[in-house]
């Protein structure tokens, strides 16, 4: 026994200093990293970015900058191609070529996580899923503006981005990652309905549009109505299946972080953080969805089944669902469920705090060209041609232009057979300067401009939030929420009862402490960037 | 006397020589074998410091700030600490009796059966073993399903009992969870208890029948004393691990349902459901942590009182 523990022992200390060593070499190497961009920033002189594409063509070595992002599906069969195709463009463009590492959602964090933390060579990534404040803490992420690096090398990110969505990611006055042009806003209170079964119960919808509109605007109460029609005339099919995203799409509140503890409930006017748990804003939606489930509306076992909602109702087994809207919502929900979907909406247009920040595109603190890096990230911004490529792949193979503008799928191509179909150009860097699939309008991008610049914005716009220091009470919270949270929201749980018991059980696990940490980060914030 | 320790010495130290050259083929076929358990046992371990580290990947590992005990707080923090940990431990006790007793009860059930039978049943009850926690998560849900359920459709219906939402109501999750770990274990568990009876000396049994003793008695009187370490090692095993929860279990079979919690909820589950959104991974290794140190300390006390009581059993 004694002889073991000593082998073991040593074995440990042998080990121990083994780790020790490797430990030293990473903090070596990142020194390195940290000493070549100053002195390529220091050497850069008049226009630097113009400079450094000369230096890297007259040195005839072209860096790889390696970008990593996530789609559905995980890595595509034509990523080969397409990468060539960019880096082919890049090279000339920029003097770099371009590696792209695509993975499927399941696997994106732990594999970004494991490659982040390992060292191996990440130039760009999106903090999607790894998450963005997590990233900064364990120190993932470059400042952009060490250096003047993104107005040396990235000003055309700038001229692109609207100003305020670029400042809203900046974490604590540093900017470490760029938001990408996409939907911002939350058309809150959404219901998608099958278009056949309103036909079925003679709900004329067509007469409620407004000119123009492709979303119908009007109250809970018709909601209701329609829904109390549809489970008369179509009794076994559920007529409403119920989503736990629903929370962040029916009540317009702002989470501040993106979490749910301690909230703003009247975020257009006030800063002051309060508990969304026990509010009336959480209690009336339970309360309506408490109703809903007692009238039958949803499947019993609504609780455990975890199919989407959109796929429900493709297979004919539920009629409607809950849905943010935004422009080109009709022609998205009707594509998922597979047939025609008629959009209703009884909130109003809603950005969050955090709905800027929560997918911005970062560069690695352990990149060993930040330059090139920034300058690849730039291009994806500004240039047409790279962004058709990382959105939709090589023209004439996976798409073909129709002539009145639009693009589409190439003869013999589906989005099955596709090599090279992402689907998540909301994560690309500017899917607004692509082409546009048939489908949606042509004007669409205005549209979405237009729907997000005038949208009813949180005060807090910009502000995130650490939890670092309360991570304790954060996990206590969230085994709270996943005990009485999805119950409550597919109102299984009379909300009489169980919003008092989960309160309870808030308050015990720390949310006091939890909301009195962000009223105070919050308070700082506004102070700094001059909000009252 | 001085002088007698040291040849007592020397002379245990010549044998000991001839004793490791005697083994070295043995040693050699070890070899891959240690070479593995190095590598993926203890090479890792200098990792267990992430649990009192504040990690930073520029720092690195070793380089981060030291957290002291703060990552482990969350573990202690409220009261569904106690629940958790009540629920672990209790569930294993259970487990522990009762696959210990039925994996016995099955072995030498299958071990009185015939060679080609016992194949068959061996398989049949070792299958459920090698279906994935998933799967089975489905198969219960098959059965337990508010509308379209095999229990609520086809037994309480006919009965005229009204349907039961089983994946609402906690108290028949205890029991449900112990059967399911039973079917599902059990074949693998009667395995090594099958080998060592199969070892057995033929001749107690002949010479216990030809003085009359019925199977009922060889059982009792050859079987379960000769099983006895064996049942010593794989409980002391079994207790090493009590603080440990099989995930696909407890998560996935109920669905992750919210109102089973307090009885479906143990270590890993809180510790998962806690850090999904958060990705700590110092918090994780704390919680790592905790369960192999009191598992660590149940075993050497478990171990000291078995050789307290019979030193022939115990491990060390």
């Amino acid at each position: 026994m004694k002889k073991f523990l000593a082998v073991l022992l040593s074995l440990m200390v042998m080990v121990g200093l083994a780790g020790c060593k490797s430990g030293t070499d990473t903090s070596n190497t990142s020194n390195t990293g940290n000493d070549t961009s100053s002195t390529v920033t220091e050497g850069a002189a008049g226009d630097p970015a113009a400079q450094a594409i000369a230096d890297r063509k007259a040195s005839g070595e072209y860096p790889t900058v390696v970008m990593a992002f996530m789609n559905w599906a995980g890595s595509p069969a034509g990523l080969e191609r397409v990468q060539g195709l960019i880096s082919k463009y890049t090279e000339e463009k920029l003097g770099v070529s371009v590696q792209l590492e695509i993975m499927d959602y399941a696997s994106y964090q732990q594999e970004m996580t494991l490659m982040l933390s390992s060292g191996e060579q990440i130039d760009i990534f999106n903090a999607i899923a790894v998450g963005y404040t997590p990233s900064i803490n364990k120190g993932y992420v470059l400042d952009m503006e060490e250096n003047d690096l993104i107005q040396n090398y990235g000003q055309g990110i700038l001229d692109t981005m609207n100003q305020d969505y670029v400042n809203a990611c900046r974490v604590g006055g540093v900017l470490y990652g760029l938001p990408q042009q996409r939907d911002m806003a939350i058309g809150q209170g959404g219901f998608a309905i099958g278009a056949e079964y309103l036909d079925g119960i003679g709900f004329d919808y067509n007469s409620m549009y407004k000119e123009g509109d492709e979303i119908i605007y009007t109250d809970l109460n018709t909601i209701s109505d329609i829904f109390a029609k549809l489970h008369e005339k179509y009794p076994n099919l559920y007529v409403y299946a119920p989503q736990e995203a629903s929370l962040t799409q029916h009540n317009a509140y702002d989470g501040l972080g993106g979490d749910n503890y301690g909230v703003l409930l009247d975020p257009a006017n006030s800063l002051k953080v309060e508990d969304l748990w026990g509010s009336d804003m959480f209690k009336s939606f339970c309360d309506l969805m408490y109703q809903w489930n007692q009238a039958g509306y949803m499947s019993k076992d609504a609780l455990t089944d975890d199919t989407a909602a959109t796929a429900q109702v493709k297979a004919g087994t539920a009629m409607s669902y809950a849905t943010a809207t935004k422009p080109g919502i009709r022609a998205q929900e009707s594509g998922l469920s597979g047939r025609d979907m008629i959009i209703f909406q009884t909130g109003v247009d809603f950005l969050k705090s955090s709905a800027v920040a929560t997918m911005p595109w970062c560069i690695n603190s352990g990149t060993e060209d930040p330059v090139a890096a920034m300058q690849v990230l730039d291009a994806f911004y500004t240039d047409p041609v790279l962004s058709n490529l990382l959105c939709w792949g090589e023209e004439g193979t996976e798409y073909v232009k129709t002539d009145d503008g639009h693009i589409t799928f190439a003869d013999g191509v589906d989005a099955q057979n596709s090599e090279y179909f992402n689907n998540v150009n909301w994560l690309m860097p500017n899917q607004f300067i692509a082409d546009i699939w048939v489908g949606n309008e042509l004007d669409i991008w205005d549209r979405m401009d237009k729907f997000n610049n005038e949208s009813v914005k949180s005060k807090a716009l910009g502000f995130s939030f650490d939890n670092s220091s309360v991570a304790t009470e954060y996990t206590a919270l969230t085994n709270v929420y996943n005990e009485y949270g999805k119950p409550l929201l597919f109102g299984f749980t009379n909300p009489a009862n169980g919003i008092p018991e989960m309160v309870d059980k808030m308050k015990s696990s720390g949310l006091d402490k939890y909301m009195e940490v962000k009223q105070t980060a919050l308070d700082e914030w506004a102070q700094v960037n001059g909000i009252n | 006397m001085e002088i007698a320790t040291t040849t007592k010495n020397r002379s245990r130290r010549k044998k000991g020589l001839v004793q490791f050259k005697k083994c070295i083929p043995l040693y050699l076929m070890a070899l891959p074998g240690l070479a593995y358990l190095f590598i993926n046992n203890y090479m890792p371990l200098p990792g267990i410091v992430l649990a009192f580290k504040n990690f930073n990947a520029r720092k690195g590992i070793f380089g981060s700030d030291w957290a002291g005990l703060d990552n482990f707080k969350y573990l202690f923090h409220t009261q569904d600490a106690w629940v958790i940990t009540r629920n672990t431990i209790l569930y294993n006790i259970v487990f522990i009796i009762l696959n210990t007793v039925c994996a016995i009860a099955v072995a030498i059930i299958l071990a009185e059966l015939t060679a080609k039978v016992k194949k068959f049943y061996q398989s049949a009850i070792l299958l459920p073993f090698l279906i994935s926690a998933v799967i089975v998560s489905y198969l219960v849900f098959a059965f337990l399903s508010t509308e379209n359920g095999f229990i609520n459709n086809s037994i309480l219906e006919p009965l005229g009992i009204e349907g039961i939402s089983w994946y609402t109501e906690k108290m028949y999750w205890p029991f449900i969870l112990v059967i399911v770990a039973l079917w599902k274990t059990i074949g693998y568990n009667c395995i090594i208890y099958l080998s060592t009876i199969v070892g057995f000396d033929k001749g107690y049994y002949e010479a216990a029948a030809i003085d009359g003793a019925t199977k009922w008695q060889q059982i009792k009187k050859i079987t379960i004393p000769l099983l006895k370490p064996t049942i010593v090692m794989l409980t002391l095993l079994a207790i090493g691990r009590i603080f440990y929860s099989d995930f696909g279990l407890f998560y996935q079979v109920p669905q992750n349902s919210g109102p089973l919690f307090s009885v479906t909820n143990t270590i890993d589950t809180y510790v998962y459901r806690g850090l999904l959104e958060l990705g700590d991974i110092t918090m994780s290794a704390a919680a790592g942590l905790y369960q192999s140190f009191v598992g660590f300390v149940l075993v050497l006390s478990a171990n000291m009182i078995v050789r307290k009581y019979d030193s022939d059993s115990a491990l060390f």
